[in-house]
């Protein structure tokens, strides 16, 4: 079911009479029969992957759940009779053992994902390689991707990782467990909730309290503001020019990136509007995903800010754990006695950044331009980091300008810039051809026909740019207002002035709308990629 | 090490269970809807050096094809589209014209023996050598064999054991 | 608290009333395209007809109530649309009977040849016109396309929001009331394009000469219904026969069959031009595709005849109020006629 359409908002509004009808302590039942019903309209053969993933989830952490309270009770009973070392011995044993039955739970639930989402891709790649020696080629296998597999999957594997790591006390209650693998708003594009945040929240009870709700709704509303009035406006443009790309050179790409940008931005950020609205409608706290990403002033800074559930997800659990395993801390120690511990720390970050961005472009798409794209925002990255002494002096020399607003302006525009730039990977979908492309901007070709009308020949007339450009600048206001905090909790104290924001917030979204006959209805780009 | 590879292949043997439900039987989805593709009947014909393909924007073929013997133009009652007949000596190129989706190739007839489908296949032909070269049809009447791609049809219109109509259309 | 709310249901209702009148500014008004307004017209003159026709642009354009009425005192109605679609035809005809009760009901025939839905703008023309009815929902199910949604008909606003950046002078000067463009069904053209040498074109191959079930499906539902409802259901075929809608030997025979085994009358005009006395030279307006007002006039007359002899309506009687209306409808009909 889309996010965009009829029956999405339909769903919506019986869920949340239903939610507040239910007695309190039965709500995460209706929240979880929703969840189920939301998931089979993408199809019941689905239904096993997502069973399956919470069955081996469950069974996977009741299993470290005794391993844990089996080693604690053997340390709380021989606490007297076992010394510091034969204990610490114990715990290691039992850790390896835990460590263990993580592994079939990890083994598992990425195997599944891996098989359906990248066996095209291995196969296909396979065949490249076979097909140079003049042999015959494999079929490639044509497997169904199950909606929001990657979330969930992710989801509940950081579940079972921090069960194995003793931060959160695993659920008994195999149907609420099941409420967390597939609580309906975040199953078509996020975020990657936390067990210790989101768990006891889903099964909470929740009483219906006006205010929470309105702002939920509201919310969903300026959801669909940014992924009606702009992104599904601005993706015409952006699919006229990637249906024939080698027409579009020059000037074109150029646009493109910059198009592309507002257009993946809002609907991004509006799809996640939609999704943290509905839960919060429902009393349910979702992390935020993003945090005014535009304004950061480095690739660093823009990761912090840019899908924020992902991006930590894969430091807690690629990242972090790569740095510290046995070869990690043998190449670290040894390059510390040649190198110094500087370089050797650094050597040991580099390669975990470049692991971990290698497998954020796979996950990102079974596709060798998602893995370069990974690999782009990894070097961008570890130069920033090597040069970063460099840029101190530079500030320090000068003060005056580094320390000025459009200094502090220029950086936020070049980390969007590049940001951009890399991010095109994604559209083109080729590496070869956006490389191509990329050279071809610095030719400027194409910058005088794109002035002459040309721009108007990409599916969007004057009045089409004309609604981009004010709702980009609505946003962008918005953006700035919430700097300070809630836009919605500052206007809740001006009703009249909220009331009428918000009934003409939702006049332009049916008005101005990209959306019903005559619109290609997109998906949200996240959604796609990541069923 | 070793414990690994064993945990490795037991979760794939588990995961080969799973495969079965995932198999994706929608393979022809994108041929069924939309246009041609790559497994079906060749849906074009050569005219002139001129690739006149069913499904495709009709301008520059047409322009390609240069002034047709005679055109004529229908316009619909509600005046959405019209339907226009290009015919050149040895070819009739019907035009759907659309507000919505410009002007599409939507039937193409054969009209003498120089024009042939790229199997070869040609007016006065035998119906078994057509047959040959086409291979057996996705539907046989006693006066037409058909063969498909997508939405085109192929249609081979026969008296006795020739060949006399060849035609592509749309369904 | 108690403030909030009354401004929220204050707020409500002005939004509601705003995107009401948004609505109204929006939705087509068919200013050049009058087609669309045709079935919409309907219910000013519903009730008291003896004969209701029904199908697409050959019976609005080939039949002229206006005459029906002077030469013979028979009321009539035209119930069509751009290509309406056979089950278009027959909600419509549900429709009608709610209203009144003819005595007879013609349906063209040359719709049969749609098995499916074709374009979402036809569905427009024909469906939006009509008033909410069980009908109606029944009609905008068979015929929507895979774009559309029956949320899209009950508010056209979700569907033609779009044309708020591409209003016209008539979106305004339509905004609450049309204008009227027919008599009593019938869209008059004067205009003369004769047929040219196209004439001798024929329809093009097809696949399949079957009619599709569908369109025999709802004809029978057609038949049944004016059974249930005391109407005689006459089966027609306009004269008109352009290459663009041949009318196939191969469905004539299917027709003539259904005819037969339903005991319908069915007549095709096609091969009696010359009888009712049309010349393509100056009876068309558009290369003989369809009819102009004296290619229309000619044919009136001619069925007019058979609809008395053939079909009970020699006689029939009517109220004066009726002849009264009907007198200023005939003096409409010559006054755009002549003008």
């Amino acid at each position: 079911m889309l996010f965009a359409s009829y029956g999405f908002i339909a769903f919506i509004a019986v869920m949340l009479a239903a939610y507040y009808l239910t007695p309190a302590r039965w709500q995460w039942i209706t929240l979880l029969v929703g969840s189920y019903v939301f998931y089979a309209f993408a199809g019941l053969e689905c239904f096993v992957f997502i069973l399956f993933t919470t069955v081996s989830a469950y069974i996977i952490s009741r299993l470290i759940e005794r391993e844990i309270k089996k080693e604690n009770d053997y340390v709380a009973a021989n606490r007297d009779t076992i010394s510091k070392e034969e204990r610490k011995a114990y715990r290691a044993r039992a850790k390896k053992k835990r460590f263990h039955i993580l592994l079939w739970g990890l083994f598992l639930n990425f195997g599944v994902l891996a098989v359906l989402k990248y066996s095209a891709f291995a196969v296909s790649n396979v065949n490249s390689i076979i097909a140079l020696f003049g042999a015959k080629t494999l079929s490639l296998p044509s497997l169904i991707v199950p909606m929001g597999i990657s979330f969930y999957t992710f989801q509940t594997m950081g579940y079972l990782i921090d069960v194995y790591r003793a931060k959160v006390t695993p659920e008994r209650n195999p149907a609420k467990l099941a409420l967390f693998v597939s609580f309906f708003p975040q199953l078509v594009q996020g975020p990657i909730s936390r067990f210790s945040e989101l768990g006891a929240q889903l099964t909470a009870p929740h009483r219906f309290n006006a205010k929470t709700v309105s702002f939920g709704l509201q919310r969903v509303l300026w959801g669909y503001f940014k992924k009606l009035v702009i992104a599904d406006r601005v993706v015409i443009a952006i699919k006229t020019m990637l249906d024939s790309p080698e027409e579009y050179r020059g000037a074109y790409v150029l646009l493109l990136i910059l198009l592309y940008s507002i257009q993946i931005y809002a609907d991004f950020t509006g799809g996640i509007d939609i999704t943290v609205g509905v839960a919060e409608a429902m009393g349910i706290k979702l992390a935020e995903n993003f945090d005014r990403p535009f304004s950061s002033k480095s690739t660093k800074e823009y990761w912090r800010r840019w899908h924020i559930t992902m991006g930590s997800w894969f430091r807690d659990y690629i990242f972090m754990p790569i740095s510290v395993t046995r070869p990690m801390m043998k190449l670290n120690k040894a390059m510390a006695g040649k190198f110094g511990r500087v370089a050797a720390s650094k050597t040991v970050a580099y390669i975990a950044t470049t692991v971990t961005w290698f497998v954020t472009g796979l996950w990102h798409g079974a596709a060798w331009n998602f893995i370069v794209w990974g690999l782009l925002n990894c070097l961008v990255i570890m130069i920033s980091e090597a040069l970063e002494p460099t840029y101190k002096k530079f500030h320090q020399r000068f003060p005056r300008l580094t320390e000025s607003k459009a200094y502090s302006k220029f950086m936020s525009v070049r980390t969007f810039m590049l940001m951009g730039v890399i991010r095109s990977l994604d559209c083109y979908g080729n590496v070869g051809l956006t490389f191509a492309l990329w050279g071809s901007m610095f030719t400027l070709g194409g910058l005088g026909e794109l002035l002459s009308g040309g721009i108007f020949e990409l599916g969007l007339a004057a009045k089409d740019f004309i609604i981009v450009l004010v709702a980009v600048l609505v946003v962008y206001a918005v953006s700035v207002a919430s700097v300070k905090g809630s836009v919605r909790e500052r206007l809740y104290g001006r009703p009249v002035l909220s009331a009428c924001l918000f009934g003409a917030l939702l006049i332009a979204v049916i008005m101005f709308g990209a959306y019903g006959v005559g619109y290609d209805a997109s998906q949200f780009i996240y959604g796609d990629r990541f069923r | 090490m070793k414990k690994y590879i064993r945990y490795i292949c037991l979760a794939l043997a588990l995961m080969c269970a799973f495969f079965a439900v995932a198999c994706n039987d929608d393979t022809e989805g994108e041929s069924g809807v939309g246009g041609a593709d790559d497994k079906g009947v060749k849906v074009y014909v050569k005219y002139n050096g001129v690739t006149v393909k069913m499904g495709e924007k009709a301008d520059d073929v047409i322009k390609a094809l240069g002034e047709p013997q005679k055109k004529t133009e229908i316009g619909d009652c509600g005046g959405l589209g019209a339907l226009v007949k290009y015919s050149y000596a040895s070819l009739e190129i019907y035009v759907v014209e659309s507000k919505d989706n410009g002007n599409v190739i939507d039937q193409i007839t054969l009209r003498d023996d120089i024009v042939t489908t790229p199997e070869g296949v040609a007016i006065g032909m035998s119906v078994s050598d057509a047959k040959s070269a086409l291979g057996e049809p996705d539907n046989a009447t006693d006066k037409a064999l058909e063969y498909k791609n997508g939405k085109y049809v192929l249609k081979i219109g026969f008296d006795g054991d020739t060949v006399n109509e060849i035609n592509y259309i749309t369904q | 608290m108690k403030k909030r709310v009354i401004i929220t249901v204050c707020a409500s209702l002005a939004v509601v009333l705003i995107l009401a009148f948004l609505q109204s500014l929006v939705v087509p008004k068919y200013a050049d395209n009058r087609e669309g307004l045709l079935v919409g017209e309907y219910y000013a003159e519903a009730g008291g007809h003896d004969v209701i026709f029904v199908g697409d642009c050959e019976v609005y354009e080939s039949f002229v109530p206006a005459v029906l009425w002077e030469k013979y005192g028979i009321s009539s109605y035209i119930r069509g649309s751009s290509q309406q679609l056979v089950w278009q035809s027959y909600y419509l005809l549900e429709e009608t009977f709610e209203y009144e009760s003819p005595s007879v009901v013609v349906f063209n025939v040359l719709a049969l040849k749609y098995g499916e839905p074709q374009r979402e703008a036809y569905n427009r023309m024909t469906l939006d016109g009509m008033r909410w009815s069980s009908s109606k929902i029944g009609a905008i199910r068979a015929s929507m396309t895979e774009e559309e949604s029956l949320v899209d008909y009950v508010f056209p606003l979700l569907r033609f929001h779009s044309r708020i950046t591409e209003l016209s002078v008539d979106d305004f000067a339509y905004l609450f009331d049309r204008p009227k463009v027919s008599h009593s069904g019938y869209l008059m053209q004067k205009g003369i394009d004769p047929m040219d040498g196209d004439a001798t074109e024929e329809g093009r191959e097809l696949l399949d000469y079957t009619l599709p079930e569908t369109s025999m499906e709802y004809l029978e539902k057609m038949r049944a219904l004016c059974a249930e409802n005391g109407a005689e259901l006459v089966l027609i075929k306009a004269p008109t026969n352009s290459w663009r809608y041949w009318w196939y030997d191969e469905w004539d025979a299917q027709v003539v069959k259904y005819a037969e085994e339903k005991g319908l009358a069915y007549y095709n005009f096609i091969d009696e031009t010359e009888e009712i006395g049309i010349d393509y030279t100056t009876d068309t307006y558009d290369k003989g595709v369809h009819l102009n007002v004296y290619g229309a006039e000619k044919m009136t007359e001619y069925f007019g005849r058979i609809l008395e002899e053939k079909h009970g309506l020699a006689d029939v009687s009517h109220t004066e109020a009726q002849a009264a209306e009907w007198r200023t409808r005939v003096d409409e009909y010559y006054k755009e006629r002549n003008r």
